[in-house]
């Protein structure tokens, strides 16, 4: 008659609902396949508890012996999931080891539930067993001596044992000592239950079998790790979501900021001009009435140049941190390139002959009529660099030469000025560099408009080259699209067209 | 000298300049007299409606952006009066505003001209405009 079997329903119990829970952990995140073999194993050991809870309320031999061929079988089944759920969890097995031990498990199910008795049991020596407990408490059942198969299962065990924990310390080697812990201490508690149990077996000393309580201890570690990895996970969740609203409440910060300063930089570009403007203004209105003398007149064109000079430096620097900002926008419009060549050749030849330089351009009659372009940009770029060669020429000539080279235009603009060092050629696009730290007092100006043309120029889809050569001059080559309208299938070839240098 | 160039090229004509900054309007006004044109100013664009419609200027230079009455609310009240509909309007617009300019020339006014105001390049724009409207008139206060 029954005596005992609370202890393993209690196994039973605990290891069948952690099973389920993590069924359920799996089904909400199924990357994490260990959850699935893990719930496997749980109900494998589960069903190996109820198994051993049957064979300890047997009544006869016959009845045990059926009873351990079930639990027996059970405990294959668990191996293989258990195998199948190390491999999943450490990721450092070795699939071979663990195909070929899955291999040798499904044989040894199939071994327990065929007829071989009298391999895996000594019939002839059935047992009944008395086991004392602390509190007095006493099992008495009924089995079979266990007999070769019996020992060649422990051995099994022992294998898988020393092959997980073989793994186990891979896992630890690599760097997830805190996951691989707990597996290395439940597979400790596994052989410590082997040792004992075929100790038992053999008759070395009397006591329980421990092995289902070293699976409980297995589920119970691994479940701990486990749920620690969910709880990890939520954790991450959470620090993730709070370091998103910072990052969106930073993000609306500065983009208030950003909003802030271009309506600073909107205003202050209207403040500074307008009192300009009014200066020009009235000093246009002063140097023209025709009532200064010489001295005077001299002296109010010597107050017109500065303020175009500081009108001008402004609106470079609003320009450019307009491009910087990505505001300043490419505004095509339809337009004639000749005519517009014409106008600025007009507005600044005065500067030229002022000077006493020659200016020559010359704008290809094979130029379209009409283009779409944006006007006023093409004027800034070639007034910025016409502006320059002024600027760096002292004597001797500068051309202004257009020219079509298929869907491109081809600017050029080259001086017999001062020229440009080989090694300082690339950094005069740069902003605020002027070549030597001394031409700045030696020829004025901010080093800020050879920058605007340059990115000018990139955002028109095009590029600007120079060649130059000290004390023989410069020629800046500025490449863009022939028209605006057509940038976007001309585009791949503009990136390996190379500038032709026009003659 | 750009004053010989200007000289008496607006003789008899009569041109009102609205705009709500005092130095620009004393500046586009001087420019103007120097032109030999009569002058009338409007410091926005309800001053400028009504200088409009009592004294009938021959063309009118018109800021955009300016409070009370702004020049684009200016330029649709004139054109609604059957009086002043014909006076043709230049629009006076800020640097660098390129998307503004066609905006400018869809709203009814004839041309525009950005600031700051090139002297030259005003007069000759303002005679061109001139060039297709009716003969010169004396402004009756003027």
């Amino acid at each position: 008659m029954s005596t005992l079997s609370i202890p393993a329903v209690v196994v039973a119990s605990i290891t069948i609902y952690v099973g389920l829970y993590h069924l359920l952990i799996y089904s909400r995140r199924r990357q994490h396949r260990e959850d699935l073999t893990f719930a496997l194993t749980a109900l494998m050991v589960g069903f190996y508890a109820i198994v051993s809870a049957g064979l300890y309320n047997v009544d006869s031999v016959t009845e045990g012996t059926e009873w351990q061929h079930l639990q027996f079988f059970s405990l294959n089944l668990l191996s293989i999931t258990f195998l199948w759920f190390v491999n999943d969890y450490t990721r450092q097995g070795s699939k071979k080891i663990t195909m070929a031990l899955i291999a040798l498990s499904i044989v040894a199910a199939i071994v327990q539930v065929t007829v071989w008795n009298d391999l895996t049991w000594n019939m002839s020596q059935p047992s009944i067993k008395h086991i004392l407990l602390p509190f007095d408490l006493q099992i008495t059942y009924y089995e079979s001596t266990p007999g070769l198969l019996t020992n060649l299962q422990s051995l099994l065990g022992m294998i898988i044992s020393a092959y997980v924990l073989w793994a186990a310390a891979r896992q630890y080697r690599s760097g997830q000592r805190k996951e691989a812990l707990p597996l290395i201490l439940a597979v400790g508690i596994f052989i410590v239950g082997i040792i004992n149990d075929t100790a038992v077996n053999m008759g070395a000393y009397q006591f329980i079998y421990t092995i289902e309580y070293a699976y409980m201890a297995l589920v119970i570690l691994m479940a701990y790790s486990l749920s620690n990895a969910v709880v990890e996970a939520a954790l991450m969740k959470e620090a993730l979501q709070k370091a998103n609203e910072a990052l969106t409440d930073a993000t609306t910060t500065a983009q208030e900021a950003s909003r802030l300063k271009d309506v600073f930089l909107a205003t202050m570009s209207h403040e500074l001009r307008t009192p300009l403007n009014a200066i020009l203004g009235f000093l246009g209105l002063i140097l023209y009435s025709g009532q200064l003398d010489d001295d005077n007149t001299h002296m109010a064109e010597r107050a017109v140049a500065n303020s175009e000079r500081l009108l001008n430096l402004i609106n470079n620097i609003l320009d450019l941190s307009r491009i910087a900002s990505g505001r300043l926008e490419i505004t095509p419009v339809v337009m004639s390139p000749r005519e517009l060549f014409d106008t600025v050749h007009r507005d600044v030849a005065l500067r030229f002959k002022e000077k006493g330089l020659t200016f020559c351009s010359e704008i290809d009659p094979a130029l379209p009529d009409q283009v779409v372009h944006d006007q006023e940009r093409i004027v800034q770029i070639v007034t910025n660099l016409l502006g320059n060669a002024i600027k760096f020429t002292d004597h001797g000539e500068v051309h202004l030469r257009v020219h079509s080279n298929g869907d491109r235009m081809v600017i050029e603009v080259s001086d017999t000025g001062i020229g440009i060092a080989v090694a300082k050629q690339d950094i005069i696009f740069d902003e605020f560099t002027q070549i030597e730290s001394g031409s700045t007092r030696q020829y004025g100006g901010s080093g800020l408009g050879l920058s605007i043309v340059k990115r000018l120029v990139m955002l028109m889809n095009g590029s600007v080259k120079l060649s130059s050569e000290v004390g023989r001059g410069s020629t800046f080559t500025v490449d863009l699209p022939l028209s605006l309208a057509t940038q976007a299938t001309s585009q791949s070839a503009a990136a390996e067209e190379i500038v032709v240098n026009g003659s | 000298m750009v004053l010989n160039l200007i000289k008496d090229q607006l003789k008899g004509w009569v041109i009102l300049v609205v705009d709500d900054e005092p130095d620009c309007l004393e500046i586009a006004a001087r420019w103007l007299k120097l032109a030999g044109a009569t002058v009338l100013s409007a410091s926005n664009g309800g001053e400028g409606l009504e200088s409009a419609s009592v004294h009938a200027p021959n063309l009118i230079l018109a800021d955009l952006s300016m409070p009370v009455m702004d020049g684009w609310e200016m330029q649709r009240r004139l054109i609604e009066n059957p009086e002043t509909a014909r006076i043709p309007v230049i629009a006076v617009t800020a640097h660098a505003m390129q998307g503004v300019k066609e905006q400018v020339m869809t709203t009814g006014f004839v041309a525009h001209i950005s600031k700051p105001l090139d002297p030259r390049k005003l007069i000759a724009l303002v005679i061109q405009v001139l060039k297709d409207t009716d003969e010169p008139r004396h402004c009756p206060d003027g």
